[in-house]
């Protein structure tokens, strides 16, 4: 699961804010009178967040016995 | 209503002392509980000093600032804050593992006893620290005299003692002696407090700014119609400037956040927490919170602030509109200028000026959460890492006065150097060091390989990190206006492409692992007991 969750983590990052930003915002388009760019750096902001939140939860509490 | 700003600034200022009198009170005499507060931060001391230790002006004012000229292409930037958050946990557990094991106070006391003693990694950390704090503290407070001067318009000169002030040279002096005073009575302890309540100011500013445009311009329908309506570089990468391509964005989010994650301020904050769990919990808070107040709170303002007052590109730059300021530089002014202009039209005079007071301290807020945590993580470097190697037979008293001199004497060449810059204009040491302010974050990333390489792997040598370090710095060091002439074209064609702070790290990584190929390996006991006591071990 850690592997999996740093995979998803690196491939959320690399469409939010790498490359993956020339599928929606090479060209000023709108979702529902919304800048298709600004809907999808909010996904990619819930994917990544999501990824840390359920890290945390399901992962990084093993240690907190520490 | 003139009286309103004086209140909340007052009443600002009354809830900071009490904090540096209860932080004083609390406080122990021992160098542990002055920097370090006795290692018992709780969840939410530890979330809200990092945040804003991790956010100076730039949040509210710097950011939004780049929106405006840029449009929707800086938006990704928020993208590093689930990354830094992830960072806490990551990295900060185990420095705070092992800290409170080994009573390290300083990152340089953690790198030089990895390297066996080593005092020449233990002054490059110090020099690492030193090149990321000082600028930032002198920006906070400027940040603090231009505050002044936007908070009472209407004054132009106070006198004080038989000086006469301009507003400007007032802000600045408040900022810096308030601060100084509660980093130096309070320590740690008083930072950290004082943080909480600056966090929630910055916080709350930030999202408060973000709806009050909004609903300025008449909900959430009606503001992106005029958002949709910019011209189409305001609405796609690279933005206006075209500063901002994917490779650019991404090695940003990827390494300069992950710099500021380790830069001694933060450092310190990973000792000071009370457990893992503490700072895990910070994590998962960071990584949620921050980002969500940037992309639906601050950032919604300069993109709202572009809509109603598009820049223009002029012989300098992209210049902001006349509303909002006369020089490429005052793009920064965008929040303020849109909370000053919209928030008493749609409030009411009363309502709005309160408003508008409340998002200026915040402003503030962000100032001085910066300089403090800067100022006390400075004072601690160079008495640590510096001074005691210099006077080992020093005590801890002894160490102790000089931390809080340092703090008075560093505060003062700030203070100095921002009054200089402002009255002389052949004197442009500020133009400089706004300029390496950018370039803080380049040096704090070459730590990255070392701390990476301690903390996860255990395979660099001495001398491996050593040159890899150097070779960092030297490669940021040529990015910066004290570089050489011969570089230049390659250098401003790689700050197009990629972070500063990445191509350093490149240089510095592949150093670090060649000459770790080819050097003595670190005795394998003393790495072993290391990592050991960096482990989590299950009771």
């Amino acid at each position: 699961m850690n592997l999996k969750l740093s995979i998803w983590f690196l491939f959320a990052m690399l469409l939010g804010a790498g490359p993956g930003l020339f599928f929606a915002a090479g060209e000023s388009r709108t979702i529902l009178g919304l800048p298709a760019f600004y809907l999808w750096v909010i996904f990619w902001f819930f994917v990544l967040s999501g990824i840390v939140v359920c890290a945390s939860i399901n992962i990084w509490s093993r240690e907190d016995e520490d | 209503m003139e009286q309103v700003p004086h209140i909340v600034l007052g009443g600002y200022a009354a809830l900071l002392i009490c904090i540096c009198w209860l932080g004083w009170r609390k406080g122990k005499v021992t160098e542990e509980d002055y920097y370090l507060a006795g290692r018992g931060q709780g969840i939410l001391v530890t979330t809200l000093t990092i945040m804003a230790t991790f956010f100076s002006s730039a949040a509210l004012l710097g950011i939004p600032g780049l929106v405006y000229r840029d449009g929707l292409a800086f938006f990704p930037f928020a993208l590093n804050l689930p990354l830094s958050g992830a960072a806490i946990f990551l990295l900060g557990s185990r420095i705070s593992r092992i800290g409170r094991k080994r009573g390290y106070v300083t990152p340089g006391d953690m790198v030089a006893d990895y390297y066996g003693g080593s005092d020449v990694m233990r002054g490059l950390v110090a020099l690492v620290g030193f090149l990321y704090v000082l600028p930032y503290i002198i920006m906070q407070i400027k940040a603090g005299g231009y505050l002044a001067q936007r908070m009472f318009p209407e004054v132009e000169a106070v006198s004080l003692f038989g000086q006469s002030l301009t507003m400007f040279d007032l802000g600045t002096n408040v900022l810096s002696v308030i601060t100084m005073l509660y980093v130096l009575i309070g320590g740690m302890r008083s930072v950290a407090w004082s943080d909480v309540l600056q966090g929630v100011l910055l916080l709350m500013g930030m999202l408060l700014a973000g709806v009050a445009t909004v609903f300025a311009m008449g909900g959430i329908a009606s503001y992106f119609e005029q958002v949709i309506a910019m011209p189409k570089e305001a609405l796609t990468i690279p933005g206006a400037s075209g500063a901002w391509s994917p490779w650019k964005l991404l090695t940003i989010c990827l390494f300069a956040s992950l710099a500021t994650m380790i830069q001694p301020g933060q450092w310190m904050r990973y000792y000071a927490a009370r457990s893992s769990k503490t700072l895990r919990k910070s994590a998962m808070i960071f990584a949620t919170v921050l980002p969500f107040c940037f992309l639906f709170g601050v950032m919604l303002v300069g993109l709202g602030g572009r809509a109603l007052y598009p820049p223009t590109v002029g012989e300098a730059g992209i210049m902001p509109h006349p509303t909002v300021g006369n020089k490429t530089s005052e793009v920064d002014q965008v929040v303020i200028v849109m909370i000053q202009e919209h928030l008493p039209v749609l409030l009411g005079p009363v309502l709005g000026a309160i408003f508008v007071s409340i998002i200026l301290v915040a402003v503030m807020a962000a100032s001085m959460s910066t300089a403090d945590s800067n100022l006390h993580a400075l004072s601690a470097v160079l008495t640590r890492d510096i001074y005691d190697r210099v006077r080992p037979q020093s005590t801890e008293r002894e160490r102790a006065w000089i931390g809080r001199g340092i703090i008075v004497v560093v505060t003062l060449l700030a203070l100095w150097m921002v009054k200089a810059g402002a009255n002389n204009a052949d004197f442009k040491p500020l133009e400089l060091i706004a300029t390496l302010s950018f370039v803080a974050m380049a040096f704090s990333c070459q730590l990255l390989p070392v701390a990476l390489d301690m903390l996860f792997v255990g395979k660099s040598t001495k001398a491996g990190a050593i040159a890899g370090m150097v070779s960092g710095i030297v490669v940021v060091f040529l990015f910066t206006p004290f570089g050489f002439d011969a570089v230049k074209p390659v250098t401003d064609q790689l700050k197009k492409l990629f972070d500063i702070g990445f191509c350093g790290f490149v240089v510095n990584a592949l150093v670090l692992v060649t000459v770790s190929k080819f050097t003595p390996s670190q005795d394998a006991e003393r790495v072993a007991d290391f990592r050991g006591d960096l482990m989590f071990k299950s009771k």
